[in-house]
This record gives C-alpha cells, structure tokens and sequence, in this order.
C-alpha cells in the first residue's frame, strides 16, 4: 500500500488544483447571457430547428470493438504471467480462448466490420 | 475516526445512488464514473491491484466513455420520473447488497487466496486460478465476447453501400457512355 502513497497525493494534488482554477474561473469572469447570444447561428434568421446533425454509428462500432479487444488483453495478461505456471493445459486453454475470439475477428472483417467506409 | 475503507465504499455507495437519482444523462454517467473510480481504489487497497486497475482501464476508460457517447449523441431528455417509486427502489436496492454481501460462502474463498497472494503476487494467482480450476469461466467468457462481436456487427450492418470501383472507373470512356444528341 505504500507504493500507492505517492499516487493518491498526485490525485489529490491535480484535482485541488483543477478546484483552485475552477474557483478562480467563477469569480473573475464577467457572463451575460443573452438569448441571441445563446442561440445557433444560422444566417440571421431565427433558429428553425435544433442543431444536431445525423448519428453516426460508425463511432459506436469502433467503441464496441475496443471494449471486446480491451477485455481480452486483460485476460491474456494474466495468461502471459502465469506461463509457467499454469502448465500445459492453461496454455492450450488460453490458446482456445484466442481462437474463440479469433472466430469472431474472421466473421467481422469478412463482413466489412473493419471498414470505416 | 472513519477509516480510508469507510470513506471510499460510502462514497461509491453515494454515487451509486446518484446515478440512479439524476434526472440529467450526463450528470448519471459522471456519477458511475466516480462510482468505478472508488470501487477501483478500494480493490487496490484490499489487495487486488491488478482487478482495480482493470476495472479502471475497461470500465472508465471504455464503457463509461461509451455510455457518454451514447447520452450525448442520443439526446436524451430530462426524465420525469414517477416520486413513489424512488424509496422502494432504494429500499429494494439496500436489501439486495445486504443478501449478496453478508453471504458467508464468499470469505472462505477469500482467505486463501489472500494468503497465497503474499508469497506470490495477485496477477500469478488470478492466472492459476483463471486457467487453471476455473478454465470453464474462461471458455464461457470467449464465447460471450464473440457473441458481442457477432451480434454488433448484425445490429450496425445496414444497406450495402454502392461502391465505384476506381480502377474501371478511371478507365471508363466518356465516348462508351455519353450519348450525343445529333
């Protein structure tokens, strides 16, 4: 526990310092809010819609794959670890485990999943 | 004189319930995330570094980021929620933590594996039990990740787009295609 010592002064530190600015921000700065001010821009007229342009699923796509890549590697760590170990039959375990998910890689680049466009 | 376990647990517990109370989408995802923050940092103080730290880089760093993204793309609207059901709720909310967490089959466990984290550290010990008595779990896991997989790629999978081939169309005369009108 006491290696972590130094890391929860960092955290206390950085977020004391984010507060102080954060403080020092609401005080100083002049705000007048204004209803012309606040609304969006759009050549003059008054605003016929909200703003918000079309949902791109191509991000969230991109989100999901990280996250399944990202649980992987947090179970291959332990696996690269404990090699020794384990023995033979965790590693043919972990081996199984990758080619499970390798299944899955094959069917989503077969099926453009890889492709931004 | 409250200890660092009391302080981190209540505060995750609060957030908890924050997340369920906000009526905004963003302030419920800012909410779990220090909710993930105080649950990584007690794992770490128990002992179990490698989990929190997992928990950190998956659970904030992937999912919450996700949830964000969806919160904010979505628009989602302040919800009126319905008052009489927020005690039960919580009331429901208690009692199921208190059952799960007052289970005495879960210490068993726990001890030994504490004990034989000091000779050999909690990563090697979470890899001999992960693949080793417990390689079902693991097996299950792959399976469940390639579903995600498949099932993601079925959900985003929409039209097929045309897509010009570039090669024909540099090729392509304009003699082949245009037809003057004489």
């Amino acid at each position: 526990m006491r290696e972590y010592e130094i890391l929860m002064i960092v955290g206390v530190v950085s977020m004391l310092v984010v507060e102080i600015v954060w403080e020092i921000w609401e005080r100083v700065s002049k705000e007048k809010k204004d209803r012309e001010k606040e609304s969006a821009y759009e050549c003059g007229f008054n605003p016929f819609m909200e703003e918000r342009s079309g949902y791109e699923i191509r991000y969230y796509r991109v989100g999901i794959m990280y996250i399944i890549m990202d649980v992987e590697i947090s179970y291959m760590y332990p696996w690269s670890i404990g090699m020794g170990e384990i023995g033979k039959e965790g590693m043919i375990g972990g081996i199984i485990f990758m080619i499970i998910l390798g299944i899955g890689y094959i069917y989503e680049w077969k099926k453009g999943g890889i492709e931004w466009e | 004189m409250l200890g660092v376990y009391e302080v981190i647990g209540g505060i995750a517990v609060i957030s908890g319930i924050g997340v369920i109370m906000s009526k905004k989408g963003v302030e419920s995802v800012v909410y779990m995330i220090i909710s993930f923050v105080n649950i990584g940092i007690w794992l770490m103080r128990i002992g179990v570094e490698y989990v929190g730290w997992i928990i950190m880089l998956v659970y904030i760093g992937a999912i919450a980021v996700l949830f964000m993204f969806v919160v904010m793309m979505l628009e989602i609207k302040e919800e009126e929620r319905g008052k009489e059901y927020k005690g039960i709720m919580i009331l429901i909310g208690i009692g199921v933590s208190v059952v799960i967490g007052g289970r005495r089959w879960l210490e068993e466990g726990v001890k030994e594996w504490i004990e034989s984290k000091e000779k050999i550290g909690n990563v090697m010990v979470i890899s001999k039990v992960m693949y080793g008595e417990k390689m079902i779990g693991i097996m299950e896991c792959g399976m469940m990740l390639m579903l995600a997989m498949i099932a993601v790629i079925m959900m985003v999978e929409g039209e097929e787009r045309k897509k010009e081939d570039v090669r024909e169309q540099e090729l392509r005369r304009w003699e082949e295609v245009i037809r003057r009108k004489e």
